[in-house]
This record gives C-alpha cells, structure tokens and sequence, in this order.
C-alpha cells in the first residue's frame, strides 16, 4: 500500500495490460521471453512484411544476398528469369544453412554438407545417391523432391524494393501497407534504379520495439537532438505532416521542413537548442532540394520493423532484427540512384555524418536506448505512460507532432495481434 | 608484397605518429587528435562488407582536419552517451609504397572499450590505410581509412579511431 502511494502505480503481472488502451505499456513486453517468442511466431513469421533488400544488390541470374527475417536467415535470389525470389536458408535435408557468404553466386544452389541441389526459384533438383548404389540403399520410392524445396517466402517489389513473409495468406504488401504509406515511401522508392551506397550494422541492448517507438516518437527528436534542432533539420514546432495507415494505426509517416527560425517561445523548452552552433567544415548539413515538394525529413515507421527515411539528401532504410527479447540489431542500408551525378553521390556521403552507429543524431538514439533497456530489463512490473497527446492512437485532426499517439497507434495494433485486447 | 622503404629516420617517425595518435585516443584528448592530421585530410572509418564491395559509404567521412575538429567537438559538447573508457591497440606499421607528396602506410589495430559495469569488450579490430606526409619535422596523416573487421559493432561508436 504504501508503495502504490510513493509510487503511484502497482506492479503490472506478465500477461496483463494495465489499461484497456494503449497509453500504458507494460515493461514485460521489452523483457518475457514467452511474449518474445510469441511475437517471432505471430509477428515476424506471421502475416507481416519484412524489407530484404533492393534489385540491383542481384543484379545477374544466380546472385544472391543474405538478408534476416526475424531470427532466420533468409537468401535473395535473382533466377534465370530474372525474377527475385527470397528462399529460407536451411537445407530440408537436414536444415544446414545452404550459404554462408553475404554475397555471392551459385547456380543451382548447392548444400555444402549433402549436395542436396536446388534451383534459383529453391526447387530441390538432384540428390546424391538417391537410388544409393547397386540396389543398396538410397531413397524410397515414394520419396518426392517437389516436397523437399527450400521453404518459400511471398515476394513483394516496390519499384526495387523487395519485401517478403512468410505467411503467403498475408496481403499483397501494397495492401498491407495501404495508398497512403505507399505515396510517402513512393517519394524514395520513386522508380529510378536504385544504388546501395552502403551498410552500417549495430547490436543495442535493449528490446527491438524500443527503436521503433523511437522512431514514433516526435516528442524526444525535438529535445535530445542538438544536430537536428540546432541546423534546423528537424524540429516539432516546423511546418510538417504526421500521417497513420488509418486501419491499422501501425505504420505512420512524419514529415518537417527545414526552417531554420525558431518560435521564440518554444525556445525555453528545448534546452538542447544551441542557435549559435557553427562547424569548421558545414558541408554535411548543407541540403540541395532533390525531391518536387519541400519536405525536408520524412520519417516512416512500417510495421513491424522498418523505418524508410529520407534526411535532406540521404536516404535510409533502418531495420530492426531481434536478437532475442534483450538485444536487436539495427541494419543501416544506404540508398541513392544509379543516375546520381558525382556531387549528389558525394553530398549523400557527408550527409550520411548525421546517422548510423557514428552518427551526429543518431549516437543519440542508440546510446538512450541502451540507457531505457538497462531500466526496464529488471522492472517488468512496470510501465510506460505514454499520454502526451491524448489516451487514443488518432493523428490529431490538425496532424501536429506534439502528440505520442503513434506509438499508441503501434501497440493498439501490437495488443490485437499478440492477443492482449 | 611492396618494398620496404630503407630509411630508418623516415620509419622512426611513421612509427612514432601511430603510438602517440594511438596513445592520444586511449587518453581520450579530444583536443589534440586533430593534430595528427594535415588541413586537407581525409578521414574515413568503414566496415570491411562494404570496403571489399568498393561501397564508399561508412559510419565517417570527413574532408577535412575541420571535420575532425567538428567531431571531437559534439563528443566534447553535443552528443548524448555513456561514459566509457577506450583502449586502442596499433601495430604492424609499415611504410608500403611511395605515393605523391608522402607514403603510404599500413596498420592493424584493436580497440576495446570499457562501460561503468566495468567489462572491457571488443568495440572494433581491423587495419587501417594511410597516407602520411612530412610537416616540417613532424609525420601526419593526410589520409586515413579505418577498415574495421567486425560489421556489426556494439553499441555506437563515440570516440573516433
């Protein structure tokens, strides 16, 4: 008793969510691991889409590119039709990972341990000794190879972005994501041809939703971000736009442009604004206008786990894979075009500075969420309050930024899912 | 395998810019890192996956001693972080070839850094290309790319290498 008094609130049991909305957030969803798996069967192995890479990284039939879904390890193939197709990577002999490097080209795929031998689109073709040797041995004769393939995954292409699940009764991913996601990821995803610039990899020790609130979260971008607010790249007070998938309210896109006068009375709020703040060498934050509207940030959030971000001139996408329910890694892939002359190649590179596992923001981030793991890994009794803004997961009908309800939004969704409505 | 450069005054300067830069990063001296670098350097930090794909992007890329300065400024002064203590170990120096204006130089290294639970752990290894010229008496780098081995780093990297 005289703990819920200093305290305020009581221990949530594992299981339960404090309030039949999602402005409170039970800490056992960043810490169970019966939820954790839970959510790898429901979430990562269910009906949701997850990026695995774009078109050019597999430009040749035969190239292939590991990618993770979930906890597995997944191949992005180009076949001989030069049609991308994304095959488990475990053999159904004996579930051996059928390759090993990030990279390469086989074709047929091979296993390394029996030679079991399928083709680009994962159909087995040929097994050693299938008959065995001189009547001796072998397989039976009801053994049938179209059962033994390489589990499949569905296959989406958003102009060269490709996605995949493996739950084949999920929506087509345009439908899963809906018209409006589509037209912001669009702005990126625009039909030129695509050219990865890079990859950066972290591993962060707190529990993979943590980045994706993170991300939804416009609250702490406008207080702990000297580099955003201070160039004024990003900050809650500058024209922008905050949309939802309205069936879901899980995927969400926030957008700001750049505008470097700051409201004079919101100035007091923000300790971590340095208006004076001036570099040696500024060419990482000098922006060129590349896209036909003004939006300087867009900020996406797509459920479950990614995020497609355009900074001024550099294009991202974040992913999420969890590595248990106490670490996740965070997979930077760096985009520009393959048109892109000398200059904008050069400026996506400066530009690139301000994100990733060195970034100027993006440090920020990570070290804050390894701070919010720590605190949370030995209190699952307690729980977030996530109220600034109201208690339900709407975009306010002005579509303002001062508001958490997109995270709410996110667990709104993670509630139903995961069965905790 | 490239000819070693004879020239053991040359070496003993190579060799010294790496231990005190290397030294200069353990003391964590943000200050003076900088100076271990000409006006029009380039600084580059990169993974190994995207080095061998001759993909340019990385964690860092700077243009200029400038840039560097910059750095060690938000470290100093914007950034938000743990605090930690950095260990970086340097060897295998060499001087590889004779390039325009200087040398090219080679390194290993292993960095590893230490949070207030107190592990030390492995934050990086790898090697590093260089370039170093002559200021005066003095070696610098006027380029330095750090390749680092184990692509998927813990935590952020604050403390440049």
């Amino acid at each position: 008793m005289d703990t819920i008094e200093r305290t305020g609130k009581k221990d949530v049991p594992v299981g339960v969510w404090p309030r039949d909305d999602a402005s409170r957030i039970p800490l056992w969803v960043y810490s169970d691991q019966e939820n954790y798996n839970r959510e790898l069967e429901r979430i990562f192995y269910g009906p949701h889409w997850h990026f695995i890479g774009v078109d050019t990284e597999v430009p040749n039939g035969g190239d292939y590119k590991r990618a993770t879904v979930g906890e597995r390890s997944v191949l992005m193939v180009r076949d001989a039709d030069g049609n991308i197709n994304v095959l488990n990577n475990s053999c159904a002999h004996r579930g051996t990972e059928v390759c090993q490097a990030k990279f390469g080209n086989q074709n047929p795929i091979i296993c390394p341990y029996h030679q079991w031998t399928y083709d680009l689109k994962g159909n087995l073709q040929s097994v050693p000794f299938k008959k065995g040797m001189k009547g001796q041995g072998g397989y039976q004769a009801d053994f049938t190879m179209a059962e033994h393939g390489l589990k499949k995954l569905k296959v989406g292409n958003v102009n060269g972005g490709i996605w995949a699940t493996f739950d084949h009764a999920a929506p087509a991913f345009e439908d899963y994501v809906g018209p409006m996601m589509l037209k912001y990821m669009k702005r990126v995803f625009n039909g030129k041809k695509l050219r990865v610039l890079g990859y950066q990899r972290q591993r962060l020790r707190g529990n993979w939703k943590m980045y994706m609130e993170n991300i939804k979260d416009p609250y702490h971008a406008t207080l702990l971000h000297v580099f955003l607010i201070s160039f004024g790249i990003y900050r809650i007070d500058q024209k922008g736009g905050y949309e939802q998938d309205e069936r879901t309210h899980a995927h969400s896109v926030f957008t700001s442009e750049r505008d470097t006068n700051v409201d004079p009375s919101l100035q007091k709020e923000m300790a971590s604004l340095k208006s004076n703040y001036e570099l040696l060498d500024p060419r990482m934050v000098i922006p060129v206008k590349e896209f036909p509207d003004d939006i300087s940030i867009m900020i996406q959030t797509l459920f479950p786990n990614i995020v497609v971000q355009q900074q001024t001139n550099s294009l991202q996408l974040r992913y999420v894979t969890p590595l248990g329910p106490d670490e996740f890694e965070l997979t930077w892939t760096y985009l520009g075009y393959q048109d892109d002359d000398e200059e904008m190649q050069l400026r996506r590179l400066r530009q690139a500075n301000l994100t990733g596992i060195c970034g100027y923001v993006s440090v920020d981030d990570s070290e804050v969420l390894e701070f919010s793991g720590a605190g949370i890994k030995p209190n699952p009794g307690g729980q977030a309050v996530v109220e600034w803004g109201g208690r339900d997961p709407n975009v306010p009908l002005e579509h303002h930024q001062f508001t958490e309800s997109a995270i709410r939004g996110f667990y709104t969704f993670y509630r139903e899912i995961m069965g905790y409505a | 395998m490239a000819a070693v450069i004879d020239d053991a005054d040359l070496k003993f300067k190579v060799d010294d810019l790496y231990a005190a830069h290397a030294l200069t990063l353990c003391d964590g001296d943000l200050d003076k890192w900088p100076d271990y670098f000409t006006e029009d350097c380039l600084y580059k930090l990169v993974s190994r996956a995207n080095y061998e794909r001759n993909l340019l992007l990385g964690p860092i890329f700077s243009e200029s001693r400038g840039a560097l300065i910059d750095r060690a400024r938000a470290v100093k002064t914007a950034l938000v972080y743990a605090p930690r203590a950095v260990c970086y170990v340097v060897g295998s120096v060499r001087i590889v070839g004779r390039a325009d204006k200087g040398w090219d130089t080679r390194s290993m290294f292993s960095a590893y850094q230490t949070f207030v639970e107190g592990d030390s752990k492995l934050m990086m290894c790898g090697r590093t290309f260089d370039r170093v010229v002559l200021d005066g008496d003095t070696a610098k780098f006027s380029r330095r790319v750090v390749v680092y081995d184990n692509e998927r780093v813990p935590s952020a990297v604050v403390y440049p290498l």
